[in-house]
Parts: structure tokens; sequence; C-alpha cells
């Protein structure tokens, strides 16, 4: 038995399961493997596997691929697809030492995007692990810091650049999106981008619908800083651009336990995203949260149990425990699902699970005790510290 | 095939039910549970026409294609998965192409492809003829692997492909393709 003796129709189920560099690579065994690497029917799915986007020349150029694919107009997936390699690049170049100029390595991606066709239905983009600095046992090292601030500018644009991208990609061509090893702002950041991104596609043009109906994620990590932000509030008021990102809504997103770690890493079993059934989603990425999140210290539970009563007082803060109070129906309907009120004061927040205490964590006022917030003579929120002031 | 993965299958075996009797190639006749045997497309079909009263008598169900002893192994990979298996609905084609890419081979079935490279090729071939979609995608998954890890030559060699290419075919398409070659690319070589 030799692989002359394999139909074509078992060869190409052999060529599915292979990344497009190696199928390139490949096509020179024989004039009958190069044919079947070129069949339109094999595009159908594809994996892009950027484990050494740091090796430039590991990637074809725009102009040296052996396969056509057609028009430009055919394959618009590649302005998407060029914009997430010019921020995935942009990190990678930033935090490892360059084997190249930006330049040539936009030049090489999109050489690489040209295999996308219309005919591409399932797309699946990896990556290898990323390989921390220091040992992740140790979260709060310098330099695992620095890494993981890199990855969350890097993780933030591409969940944009591809969701905004799928929107104008042709309606019926990627159906089914897997990302493997990549970093993720929380799962609201991922759907409220897709159905932003689905709304202006529709709004462009009424006879197209984003074709995209499921993500699939393995070996992603996901933002525990951003999990909830979208969820509640306005998505995209979050200002970017400053050295740490400015809290609006008193929701606060680096306030976390300096113990624990800024990403909740899942690393054996592949979330699913629906994107046509939100709840369904949300159900997901609940429980994986709180299957894989760090555990709750005793000190955690006691600041949150002294700090809302506290906080409860404040009559500014009344819509503000009306979402918190809402909150907790929401995500411990075998709690409070049948309570009408709720008195923060007496919740046993022991019972609850960590995605609940974590949300309550994630606003500014009940995790920053030190900070002091009043209404201003112009009707604005003002923060006040010791060290510091701030006007929103 | 290893013997972790042989030794875990006699208990897993389905429930006593029906039993279908298939012959191989040689003629060998084996009696399978009707579970372990409805795991092929092709068994199944074959059953659904031939009216599933009729399962139980003496009739043999050709399988002319497949050798004995591929046949043995394949019963053993069928056995394990009728008892581990869970009952999922039917899948659409994108599903089953996202579930290949994300998921690993599992342990069990890395063992039990862990043998001789064409071995492996005519459990795909059979599994292909078979229709046993899941054990033809761990195949192939398993070569493409392996094919993944050679180089061009070492895969002529290995699987007795001819390179039919002219030298200057040949020439061209490395061009081509030098980018991605195993040698260290020449600089500027993507422009």
């Amino acid at each position: 038995m030799t692989m002359d003796d394999i139909p074509v129709q078992v060869l190409m189920g052999v060529f599915q399961e292979i990344d497009i560099m190696n199928r390139l690579r490949l096509a020179r065994v024989s004039s009958c493997w190069k044919d079947v690497m070129s069949s339109p029917s094999l595009k159908k799915a594809l994996h892009m596997d950027f484990s050494e986007m740091g090796c430039l020349n590991k990637y074809p150029s725009a102009a040296s691929t052996v396969h056509s694919t057609g028009s430009r107009d055919e394959s618009s997936m590649l302005g998407l697809l060029d914009q997430f390699g010019r921020c995935f690049i942009g990190h990678r170049i930033q935090s490892t030492p360059p084997h190249g100029s930006t330049r040539d390595v936009r030049y090489s991606f999109t050489g690489l995007m040209r295999f996308v066709t219309p005919r591409t239905r399932v797309l699946y983009i990896s990556f290898a692990p990323y390989q921390f600095p220091v040992p992740e046992v140790d979260p709060v090292g310098r330099r695992y810091r620095i890494a993981i601030a890199n990855w969350k500018f890097w993780a933030q644009k591409f969940t944009r650049v591809v969701t905004n991208g799928l929107a104008y990609a042709p309606g019926d061509s990627v159906t089914h999106l897997a990302l493997g090893n990549f970093w993720i702002e929380g799962r609201p950041d991922l759907w409220i981008n897709f159905k932003y991104a689905s709304l202006r596609a529709n709004e462009l043009a009424r006879d197209r619908t984003l074709g995209l109906t499921r993500v699939a994620l393995k070996g992603c990590r996901f933002l525990l800083e951003a999990r909830f932000w979208a969820n509640d509030l306005v998505a995209g008021t979050l200002e970017q651009g400053k050295t740490d990102l400015v809290p609006l809504h008193g929701c606060v997103f680096q306030s976390l336990p300096n113990s624990y770690p800024d990403y909740i890493h899942v690393t054996d079993e592949v979330v699913e995203l629906y994107i046509q059934d939100p709840p369904k989603t949300e159900k997901t990425m609940l429980r994986i949260f709180d299957k894989y999140s760090a555990d709750l210290t005793d000190e955690v539970i006691e600041h949150i149990r002294d700090r809302l009563p506290d906080l409860m007082n404040r009559p500014y803060l009344q819509l503000e425990n009306e979402m918190w109070t809402s909150k907790l129906r929401r995500m411990e309907p075998e709690l409070f699902g049948g309570q009408s009120d709720i008195d923060l004061r007496t919740v046993e927040w022991k019972l609850l699970k960590k995605t609940t205490i974590h949300f309550f964590l994630s606003f500014w006022r009940v995790f920053r005790p030190d900070y002091q917030v009043f209404v201003n003579e112009f009707g604005s929120l003002v923060f006040h510290t010791v060290a510091q002031e701030r006007v929103f | 095939m290893s013997t972790a993965a042989s030794s875990s299958t006699s208990e897993t075996i389905a429930e006593p039910g029906l039993k279908i009797k298939v012959s191989t190639k040689e003629g060998e006749v084996f009696e399978l549970d009707e579970k372990v045997a409805k795991m092929s497309q092709v068994i199944r079909g074959i059953l659904e026409d031939l009216g599933e009263q009729n399962g139980g008598d003496d009739s043999v169900l050709p399988l002319t294609q497949v050798e004995t002893r591929i046949f043995r192994k394949i019963l053993v990979w069928l056995k394990y998965h009728a008892g581990h298996d869970k009952e999922e609905a039917p899948k659409a084609e994108e599903d089953e192409i996202i579930a290949r890419f994300c998921e690993e081979i599992p342990e069990w079935d890395q063992k039990f492809l862990n043998v001789d490279q064409a071995v492996i090729l005519e459990i795909m071939l059979a599994a292909d003829y078979l229709d046993i979609k899941k054990l033809r995608g761990l195949c192939c998954k398993t070569v493409a692997n392996i094919l993944k890890t050679k180089t061009v030559e070492q895969i002529r060699e290995m699987y007795g492909i001819e390179n039919d290419f002219t030298p200057e075919e040949e020439e061209e398409i490395r061009k081509q393709t030098a980018w991605c070659e195993d040698e260290p690319p020449r600089q500027g070589s993507n422009h």
C-alpha cells in the first residue's frame, strides 16, 4: 500500500487537515498532489497557522503563491485579515526581536491571505501558545505584566478587526470561525463586536447578512477585567490610548487583586459561541469562567461583604444598586430568581459563583474603597483620591 | 496496535442483541453486534435495504475490499468506540470540520494508530470504503500530522511516490514555494 493507491477524495481528506503553509510546500511532491492541493473544494476549509509569524521568510509574498484565488472582488476577506495581520505583526515586532521590517511582514501576510476565497466556509486561525518570559505561577512578575500588556493591546485589536471585517465579507462566505490559542477580551467583547458588525453590515446592504454563525475557541485566554462591561454597560465607552484604561459608569478594569491572573486560560475544552443564540453563548461562557477562574480568598469575600452595605447607603449609587441586584437575580437564579427585593447586606457571598463575585469586584467603588465619589456643580461624577483627581 | 488500545475493548462491547455477519476479502466471517456493525454507514445502509428482520439469519454481508488483518483492527476500534462514544446528533459538515480542526486526537486513538504507516493508509482506505467517518477523519489527521513533519523528498521516499515533474516544472515550483521549504530561505525571497 502506497500513497498512489489512495483515491483522490481520501487524499483530499488528508490535505484538508493540513494548514495552508504546508499545503503549498507539499504541492511539490508530485503533479497529482499539486492538482489535488489546487482543487477549489479544498478551499472550503482553511487552516492558517501563524505559529512562526516571527520568521518572515516562512510566509509567501502576495505575488509568489502557487494557487490563484481569482479576482480581488472574490476575496474581500483579504482586507479583514490583512488588518488583523498588521495588528498581530505590530505586536510581535514590538515584543520580540524583529526578523525584518513591518512592511515585509505585511507583504508576506497578504500573500497568505490570498487563499481565502468565497468558497471558504470554515476558517481556522491559530498560532503556538504564547510562552511567557516567567512561569505562570508568578503572574505578578514585572515581565509577565509587560507581556500581558502587549497581548491586551493586540487581543482587543484582533477581535475588532476580525468581527468588523467579517461583516464586510461576502455574506455567504465564512460561516464558521475557529481561533486557536488566542487572547480574547472577554466573552461580551467578542459577542458585542460580532453583533455590532452584523448590524453595520445590514445597515449598509439590506440584502446582506452576516454569514458567521459559529465561533469556536480553542486554548484561548479570556481577559477577566473586561468580562462584564459590554453586558451591562454601553459598548464602546471604554476610553483607549492612555496609560491606563478609564472606567466609566463605575466599572473598573484593572482592580482585580494582584494575586489573581489577568486571564482565564481555558486549556482543555473548545468553547463554542453560537452567534445567533446569545443566551446559549452566555451560559457557556459563565460555565467555563466558573470552572477555570482562580479561587477567591476569604479576604476578598470579607471585603465585598463589608463594602457593599456601605455603598448601599449612598443615594447617588441607587442605579448601581438596582443593577447589582438585577445581576444577582440573573446570575444566581437558584438563590435570587424569585426575589423582588434583594438586600445586599444579607447576601451570603460565599455561596455565590466565582463569576458573580468577579462581577462585583469589577466595580471601582466596590474594590477601591479609598476612592470617594462626588457630584460636582456641573453634574459630573468626580472621583477623588489622596493622590489623584479625575473628572468623568 | 498497542496493548492498551486492544486490552480495553473486551469490556466495552455493546450489549448483546442482533448479530450481523460480515465476510472479508479472504472470506473470513465475523459476527458483530448490531450497534458495532451500524457504525459503518455502508453496513447500516445494506441492513436497511435488506430490512432488519433479515439481519439475524445466516446471510453474510460481503466486505470485498477489506482484508482480514485490517478488518480485525477496525473491529477493535469499532468495539471501543461503540462502548465509549456518546450518541451525537448528526453534525453539519462545517461543524465536523471545526471539530476536527480544534480537537486533538484522543489518547486511545493515538495509540491505536501508532502503527506502520502503510497500515494506517490501509485502515484509512477501509474506513473510507466502510464509510466510518470518524475513523477516516482520525486516520487523515494522523497522516497529515506525519506529512507536516517531513520534507518533500522524505515523503516521496516514505510513500514511494514518483517525482513526475520535469526538471523545469520542478524548478518553477521550487521557486514559487521557496519561502516555505525546509531549508532556510534566501534573504528577500518573499519579494
